[in-house]
């Protein structure tokens, strides 16, 4: 199968703007985007710059955008026409690749109390066993930063709002009792349950179930509870 | 060049568990802790990739003595006694303190009377599993080392240990993303750089996993153990090339019915262990299928079969919703059918584990002071095969003893600078390959050459011809080759061809020593089958092949009796 790539450049120690640069290469009908790009950079242009680490639906690391949808190379099957270009709303290091890093240290500077555990740090936290399967799923997060970058809230409010990413961090702390989550609770109600991260999710979480309904009764008369 | 120094009490190198508990224990006694990584997310590795399976003693009637004879066993007895009976003991606490670093344990998975499974070489279940996989751990430690304030530095490619008058100080190596060359100077070092699963064509590693720091100790003058001990798993996917090399799980995950056939329809695991059979340890059935494929019994796509239909139906519950991951996987090769057992699947081995590398001591102290190694890149837990589920509780137990040993030994040293030549040799090195972009060879192609070197010669089976003509193989890449790597980018930022050119002269050093201990061992033990020495021979191989770098590079061999 014949594939065209047009792939988003950008340089910042050559480039004023960013561009695109189209390659063609020969794929099996099975390959991944990862894979496609791999071969790009193999054969065709060794300046290409991507993030992959584990390559098999693991680590998250290669999350990016094709044909405007947000997706993991690795999981994702080419097709013989694909735009591929960065997760949008994120500082860019070069061609795909974002700062994650800058992305996650944001959200921890805006809730600065993600970081404080209450409780002692030698003494189990305690979770309710009936919320045992929903704080397995609130774990089973890749943080590809896809639902970040497709959160509209956050493209607006990029300096107040700790995204989807941040929810599902303070329900955890929430679940288990820690941290001083509930003075954050209230940053929940920026959320407009758009519902673009969970259809985004590659990890099909939903947000809205195990994460962003519970933080906002926390904000109803009566239900928050004291610690 | 000009370098930056960073300075810290405790350089911890390595991207996954084993890195992440070292650093979390150091600073749980205060001191400065940096922690650089080649790869992006703070806890990754082969961590990330697992399974998530953690073996410890739950059962009322199991015993650490019954794990310790048991891990003894499945490792030949080349095993580090003391080590393994650390791993043992200390493997149930382990596996509860991680709630002290904000993990929460799958508790639908801790109840000893649903662990049911028995691993391959097990006397008992021991398997905690957890539906997150590797992937709950990772992200739980991640949050710990925020919160514990240790300075993370991602893609970091370390090239080189530092020492000063024998002691270990730091590691240069540069940045990935601005490709600035940095030097991190420090009063102890933590190698904890994991495996050399990208050495291999196929494998169940990260392609990050080059065993950087089995070379890299090696030039530092550190003494090796057990090269010749490489792990391969028997059950991995066989196409498409995305999915190439995943592993699927041993025969044991499908419940006392499953079996395996060769093309010919043969059930061939009756010649190669006629009592266990498909439930033989991995390293047996590897081979099996390894040779099967080699010799030309393979199905038409180079693979064998496994026949899951008589499974048990609780092992098949048990599976999807424990290892989701390679259940969603099992759907997009095989097809719905075949995932959910009632259908044959194509499989081939796939490298997965190192028993070999650095030699520690109990207190996971280097032949080098002041160095220090943990996890996959240490050697002598294992001996010449691990157990399943062992590799995870050996990051657990002793990721944090390493972390209690360094923090003591930077308590009482002082912070020694690193020469300034030996580190401006170092990335003149660096900066000679990396401006060089005509006329010579790509990393990539000598990272292929590697490859397909181990795979062929130093896989599951080997024999003197076929090792010495790896060691010819990997000379001629060390002596013409690496001489002239030449980039086809000039680029500075993210220049993903400096990381390669840095990682195969890396590789083809821990390539030739795997090749060298496996001529050495003229036996078959665990993982390493000689096909000219099938048995094994316990009066005069019952000794550990230590090396160490000699004059002029060569490589000194010795031998030290097992368990001693």
């Amino acid at each position: 199968m014949r594939v065209k790539l047009s792939i988003y450049r950008f340089n910042p120690d050559s480039n004023e703007k960013p561009g695109y640069d189209t390659f063609e290469i020969d794929a099996e009908a099975g390959e991944t985007v990862l894979t496609a790009l791999i071969k790009v950079y193999e054969t065709f242009d060794s300046s290409l710059s991507f993030r992959f680490a584990c390559g098999k639906v693991k680590c998250g690391e290669c999350a990016m955008m094709v044909n405007k949808s947000p997706c993991l190379a690795c999981n994702k099957r080419i097709e013989p026409e694909m735009i591929i270009e960065p997760l949008p709303n994120l500082p860019i290091i070069k061609d795909l690749v974002i700062d994650r890093n800058k992305a996650i240290n944001t959200i921890f500077e805006l809730a600065p109390s993600l970081l404080k555990f209450t409780n002692a740090l030698d003494e189990a936290m305690a979770l309710d066993p009936q919320n045992m399967d929903t704080y397995v799923k609130l774990t089973s997060c890749f943080e590809c930063l896809i639902c970040q970058s497709v959160c509209p809230v956050l493209k607006k409010k990029s300096d107040q709002f700790i995204g989807p990413l941040g929810l599902l961090w303070l329900e955890q702390m929430s679940l288990t009792n820690t941290g001083n989550w509930i003075e954050m609770s209230d940053v929940a109600q920026m959320c407009t349950s758009c519902g673009k991260c969970w259809k985004a999710c590659p990890s099909e979480i939903d947000f809205l179930e195990v994460a962003i309904t519970d933080l906002l009764n926390k904000q109803l008369p009566g239900k928050n509870p004291k610690k | 060049m000009k370098f930056e120094i960073l300075t810290s009490d405790i350089l911890i190198i390595g991207g996954g568990g084993a890195a992440a508990m070292a650093a979390l224990a150091a600073r749980r006694g205060g001191a400065k802790v940096t922690l650089i990584s080649k790869e992006n997310t703070f806890v990754g590795g082969a961590t990330i990739m697992s399974a998530g399976g953690t073996c410890a003693v739950f059962k009322p009637d199991d015993s650490p003595e019954i794990f310790y004879n048991d891990i003894m066993r499945g490792g030949g007895y080349l095993n580090n006694p003391r080590l393994t009976r650390i791993l043992a003991e200390k493997s149930t606490k382990a596996v509860l303190k991680l709630e002290d670093y904000g993990f929460i344990l799958d508790k639908k998975s801790l109840d000893p009377a649903l662990m049911t499974k028995k691993g391959e070489g097990h006397s008992w279940p021991r398997g905690y599993l957890d539906r997150r996989e590797g992937l709950g751990f990772c992200h739980a430690l991640s949050k710990a080392l925020i919160r514990s304030e240790v300075a993370f530095h991602p893609e970091i490619v370390a090239c080189k240990l530092l020492s000063n008058h024998g002691q270990a100080v730091g590691a240069m190596g540069f940045s990935l993303v601005t490709g600035e060359y940095l030097v991190f100077n420090a009063k102890a070092v933590v190698l904890a750089t994991g495996g050399l699963g990208a050495l291999y064509k196929i494998t169940t590693n990260s392609r990050s996993l080059t065993g950087d720091g089995y070379a890299m100790a090696w030039d530092a003058g550190a003494e090796l153990l057990d090269m010749e001990m490489v792990q391969f798993l028997p059950i991995a996917f066989p196409y498409p090339k995305s999915r190439e090399g995943l592993n699927i799980g041993m025969c044991s995950h499908f419940g006392p019915g499953a079996k395996l056939y060769n093309g010919l329809g043969e059930r061939y695991m009756e010649k190669y262990d006629p009592e266990r059979k498909e439930f033989a340890t991995r390293d047996i059935v590897s081979r099996a299928n390894f040779t099967e494929i080699k010799e030309g019994r393979g199905t038409k796509n180079g693979a064998i079969v496994v026949d899951p239909r008589e499974h048990d139906p609780n092992f098949l519950k048990r599976f999807q919703s424990f290892h989701p991951h390679i259940y969603s996987m099992f759907k997009e090769v095989f097809g719905e059918r075949a995932a959910n057992w009632l259908e044959t699947f194509e499989a081939i081995p796939s490298q997965h584990f190192f028993m070999g590398g650095v030699r520690i001591n109990e207190h996971c102290e280097t032949s080098i002071p002041g160095l220090f190694a943990v996890g996959e890149v240490a050697g002598g837990v294992h001996g010449a095969n691990r157990l399943s589920g062992c590799a995870l509780t050996e990051v657990f137990v002793f990721g944090d003893m390493v972390g209690e040993s360094a923090l003591l030994w930077a308590e009482k040293e002082k912070l020694v600078p690193p020469v300034v030549s030996e580190v401006q040799e170092a990335i003149d090195q660096l900066e000679g390959v990396f401006s060089r972009h005509q006329g010579g060879v790509r990393p990539l192609e000598v990272k292929q050459a590697i490859e397909n070197i181990m795979w062929d010669h130093l896989g599951p089976s080997r024999d003197e011809e076929g090792i010495k003509k790896a060691l010819a193989g990997l000379k001629n890449i060390q002596e013409s080759d690496l001489p002239r790597l030449a980039l086809g980018s000039h680029q500075t930022i993210y220049n993903r061809e400096r990381m390669e050119a840095a990682e195969v002269s890396l590789m083809v050093k821990t390539a030739l020593l795997i090749a060298h201990a496996a001529l050495s061992r003229t036996e078959s033990r665990g993982s390493h089958y000689r096909t000219d020495f099938p048995l094994p021979d316990d009066t005069q191989w019952l000794r550990n092949i230590v090396l160490r770098k000699g004059t002029s590079g060569k490589v000194d061999i010795s031998y030290r009796q097992a368990g001693a």
